[in-house]
């Protein structure tokens, strides 16, 4: 196992090296300039003299011109990002004046957390879900359960993000919740246990708007699984044992069937950190998703580059974290 | 299989219910903690509250000119007028012994009261608050509580009026500008305002690696900036330009004592720190809101709300919608969302509602480019605009609420020229224009000239659903006429790249305002070479002549005069399509009072309360 890693490790070198390649070329080919100064409000422009000189300044911060103002070749351009990059420099935000690494510390933690129990919501829902539909199979529940969960799969979140809201949070409506933001403006004087209370209320449809069409993917995955596991020789001789049937269910039949969901929750982690950006437009949350999306507007190269290398660096570990857990859980999988 | 309860599983579930009992008991401890804490910010404020009473005793005695002799207090009778003349030499002098109060101000009425917090949207979360660095509207919304500059604009009369300073002098020639700065001037660390600070500012703004070139080309003009003792500061300027008291006078001013550095690098990246001499103090910066606190210590009439608080809601409609709840005290309505709501019977009764015009807000064109052949002459452009009724596109697209534009100026500005009368929509005179400029109408439907079919393209951004319903109504009012407009919506940094680049026949955008503009940006000749922002290539000699004229007339009437003669050349040659300026909305909660619109600005917040009575947050 571990030469396996080692060499999965080693693997890993070469295809970093081609993503920061088309990484660098998608990005400097785009078409469009940093737009930092002029503030896209109604169409309006700044003072074009100025923007001539923050171009100037853009152009000497993204290494495209050295200090005397002479241009750099692009091959040149790609070792001195790639060598920075290596280094541990992140680089710093051409719009924000700060490194890439501490907007990300500052908008981390908020997508994180929302991701992370809008995901807990999912398997809370999903799982038992799936088992119930598969142990019922072809009834009025297990068809009743998978009509509702397709049909909210197929909502687009856009839409059904701007109804909550327009509903929900809406004083003509029902003002049951609050239409932005992530806590109330007067959190200086809550408690502990009330700001926590107030966090979660505030996250509530942000949280219905992430979980919503997940459920359908997953109960149907963890159905087809049980449903396939059902099947097998083990569950006959466990039966034929004489086991209660609770014991059969949950701990041959859901156990074994869990091992698909091994490769759906480590392809989602990377997603954890990305965050959404329709939900975060719509709730006014300042995370990661918003980040990116503000960052591809105003052309912040260096902050686009870095969030898609983080990402890819990222999936890459997640498919390996995901390989070493098959071999945990199933002692049969050997890779050497 | 072993389904025991093992002395192992026993074990764990102890250890789990353990470690769950820490947990709660911390929150409880963290708890406990905080309510401590709550009370005693409680006695702060108390504190806090009782040494706000005592400047503002403090500030009566000064502003009243009371004396303190002998152990009596004595009223003083010296006559401290505000001056506003010029002396025979032609020297421009201003002195005004104490700050101009503001006009409507609420300190006089009886249901006055301090206290409160106000609660706005700022929309996007400023990328950074570093003074002159910062680039986004929201940012200087900000720091317009916490900074201050020598001189502030009278919303009334729209002049600059001494605010740090205590005088200005403009020598005869315009050349240099002397400032002498108030004694009570302080910042809020206590420093005093020095010369000094304002010379340390200056240079700030002039270090070539601090990042803000956008502000830095307006102090093109200025040759040098000396400190004479304490409280002088002399600027000289390489030529007199009508915007140099503006210049410097709005330069916001920084304490040397907290800004100082060593490397221009260290200045741009403090984007989280913000002091300066104004009424508020910069509290924090979450990833939800900025929050101001009253500056104890301000040299000035004492600021009304406890704390003002700036939330990031892009969403219009959650905006609305916070509003409306109570989580916002003003909402900037679309012009959608204003017909709706004011047409409701009660709302305009529960809420404050005003629309106004302000001679800073920008307005809409649509610029050709005027070295393509087919918008070369001054009658197919003429024609375009009477093709194009723009009081139905106010009525239409924008439910009334915007002003016809005829020129570059505001209407507000006193730059405008009332005498310059708008193109009125006439297409079948537009028709005959165009037969004059030579238009012949083809077999395709199509109008030719010189065998060239009159075919365009015009640009767009994209993310403007507003512009695109414009161009849609002007594609189909030109077919009528003959004439094939095609629209090309483009991400805004493509299309600011295309235009820089002259690839373009027409394209549709905003300029910001201003209450006095300088021309020279867009309108003189010398701006189209170097990716200038005469895109259009308007050429005239005459305009040309008259810009460089007012650049340097520093009497306001006969530069007017100029303005006026040079406005009513560009409406006539017609190289923009102008279009219209929009009126700025707004939405204000019932428990603020003195809210109304004061002088051109519209609603001034610094001059509303809330009546102790109503006071919603302690």
């Amino acid at each position: 196992m571990t030469t396996y890693i080692i060499r999965r490790l080693l693997l890993m070198i070469p295809t970093l090296l081609g993503m920061t390649f088309m990484l660098f070329a998608v990005v400097r080919f785009a078409p469009g300039l940093t737009t930092s100064g002029g503030q896209v409000s109604g169409g309006i422009m700044q003072s074009r003299q100025a923007q001539k000189q923050e171009q100037q300044i853009m152009e000497r911060r993204l290494h495209l011109v050295d200090k005397n103002g002479h241009p750099i070749n692009l091959a040149m351009q790609y070792f001195l990002w790639l060598k920075s990059t290596c280094e541990g420099h992140l680089g710093t935000s051409l719009v924000y004046q700060e490194p890439v690494l501490t907007l990300i510390e500052q908008r981390l933690p908020v997508t994180l957390t929302i991701n992370a129990i809008a995901m807990a919501v999912i398997y809370l829902v999903s799982l038992p879900g799936g088992l119930i539909t598969a142990l019922n199979q072809g009834r009025f529940i297990d068809k009743g359960y998978g009509f509702f969960s397709l049909a909210l799969y197929s909502l687009p979140v856009i839409w059904l993000g701007s109804t909550l809201l327009g509903f929900f949070a809406n004083p003509q409506y029902f003002n049951w919740f609050p239409s932005a933001g992530l806590h109330s403006t007067n959190t200086g004087n809550m408690t502990f246990f009330r700001y926590i209370a107030d966090y979660l209320y505030h996250i509530v449809l942000p949280i219905v708007c992430s979980v919503y069409g997940g459920f359908a993917f997953l109960s149907k995955q963890i159905r087809g699984s049980i449903l396939e596991n059902l099947q097998q020789d083990y569950v006959r001789t466990a039966r034929a044992k004489g086991l209660p049937e609770s014991t059969v269910l949950v701990r041959h039949v859901f156990r074994n069937s869990l091992l698909n969901l091994i490769t759906l929750t480590g392809m989602s982690l990377p997603g954890l950190l990305g965050g959404s950006v329709i939900i975060e437009q719509i709730f006014s949350i300042n995370g990661m998703g918003r980040l990116a999306y503000t960052s591809t507007l105003s052309r912040d190269l260096p902050v686009i580059q870095d969030l898609a290398l983080v990402g890819s660096v990222l999936t890459l570990l997640c498919y390996l974290a995901v390989d070493i857990c098959y071999h945990l859980a199933d002692p049969r999988v050997i890779y050497d | 299989m072993d389904n025991r309860f093992t002395l192992k599983d026993f074990i764990f579930t102890v250890l789990l219910l353990l470690i769950i009992g820490a947990a709660v008991m911390a929150m409880a401890q963290f708890n406990y903690v905080n309510k401590q804490v709550i009370a005693l910010s409680g006695q702060i404020k108390t504190l806090n509250q009782q040494q706000l009473d005592q400047t503002q005793i403090l500030q009566q005695i000064l502003r009243h000119g009371l004396k303190l002799q002998s152990g009596k207090v004595r009223g003083t009778t010296a006559s401290q007028k505000d001056i506003r003349e010029t002396l025979p030499d032609g020297t421009h002098y201003v002195c005004y012994p104490n700050p101009p109060m503001l006009p409507h101000n609420p300190y006089s009425r009886p249901d006055y009261a301090r206290g409160d917090w106000l609660v706005e949207n700022l929309g996007e979360n400023p990328h950074t608050l570093t003074p002159f660095v910062s680039r986004d509207e929201g940012a200087s919304v900000v720091q317009g509580w916490v900074q201050e500059s020598l001189l502030s604009r009278d919303p009334i009369t729209l002049k600059w009026e001494p605010w740090l300073a205590r005088s200005y002098r403009i020598s005869p020639n315009g050349l240099k500008i002397t400032f002498k700065i108030r004694r009570r001037a302080c910042f809020s660390n206590g420093h005093p305002v020095t010369a000094q600070d304002v010379l340390f500012s200056y240079n700030t703004m002039m270090n070539p690696g601090v990042d803000d070139a956008p502000q830095r080309v307006y102090f093109n003009d200025v040759k040098s900036c000396r400190a004479v003792g304490q409280r002088t500061v002399i600027f000289t300027f390489k030529h007199p330009y009508f915007k140099s008291l503006e210049v410097v006078g709005g330069l916001s001013i920084l304490p040397e004592s907290v800004y100082q550095f060593k490397k221009a690098g260290e200045f741009n990246k403090r984007g989280r720190l913000l002091v300066g001499s104004g009424p508020y103090l910069f509290d924090k910066w979450t990833s939800g809101e900025i929050v101001l606190v009253r500056n104890p210590r301000y040299w000035g009439p004492l600021p009304t709300f406890n704390r003002i608080i700036y939330r990031f809601i892009q969403n219009p409609q959650a905006a609305l919608q916070a509003f409306l709840a109570g989580q916002l005290d003003t909402d900037p309505p679309e012009p959608s969302q204003w017909i709706k709501y004011t047409k409701q019977p009660g709302f305009a009764k529960s809420h404050h509602c005003y629309k106004f015009l302000t001679p800073a807000a920008g307005y809409m064109f649509v610029c050709w480019n005027l070295k393509k052949p087919e918008f070369k002459d001054r009658l197919t452009r003429t024609a375009l605009c009477m093709l194009v009724d723009r009081n139905a596109i106010i009525k239409t697209f924008l439910h009334g609420l915007a002003q016809p534009m005829t020129g570059p100026f505001n209407p507000l500005s006193p730059q405008n020229n009332p005498k310059v009368k708008p193109i009125s929509y006439d297409p079948a005179k537009a028709r005959a224009l165009l037969q004059r400029a030579g238009w012949k109408m083809g077999t395709d439907g199509i109008l030719q000239r010189n065998g060239k079919p009159f075919k365009f393209q015009i640009l767009l951004p994209s993310r403007e659903p507003l512009i695109q319903n414009i161009c849609v109504y002007m594609k189909q009012q030109f077919a009528k006429a003959g004439i094939d407009m095609s629209v090309q919506p483009l991400e805004f940094s493509v299309m600011i790249e295309k235009i820089d680049n002259r690839q373009f026949s027409s394209y549709f955008l905003g300029w910001s305002g201003g209450i006095e503009n300088d021309p020279y940006q867009i309108w003189d000749s010398a701006s189209y070479a170097d990716k200038g922002s005469n895109a259009g290539d308007f050429d005239n000699a005459q305009a040309d002549k008259l810009i460089s004229q007012g650049r340097r007339e520093m009497n306001t009437a006969k530069r007017m005069a100029i303005w006026h003669k040079f406005q009513a050349i560009v409406y006539r040659q017609q190289p923009y399509m102008f279009l219209f300026t929009s009126e700025a909305l707004m939405f204000i909660n019932q428990r603020f009072h003195n809210t109304a619109p004061v002088g051109k600005y519209g609603p001034l917040e610094a001059n509303w309360f809330v009546p102790a009575k109503l006071q919603k947050y302690q």
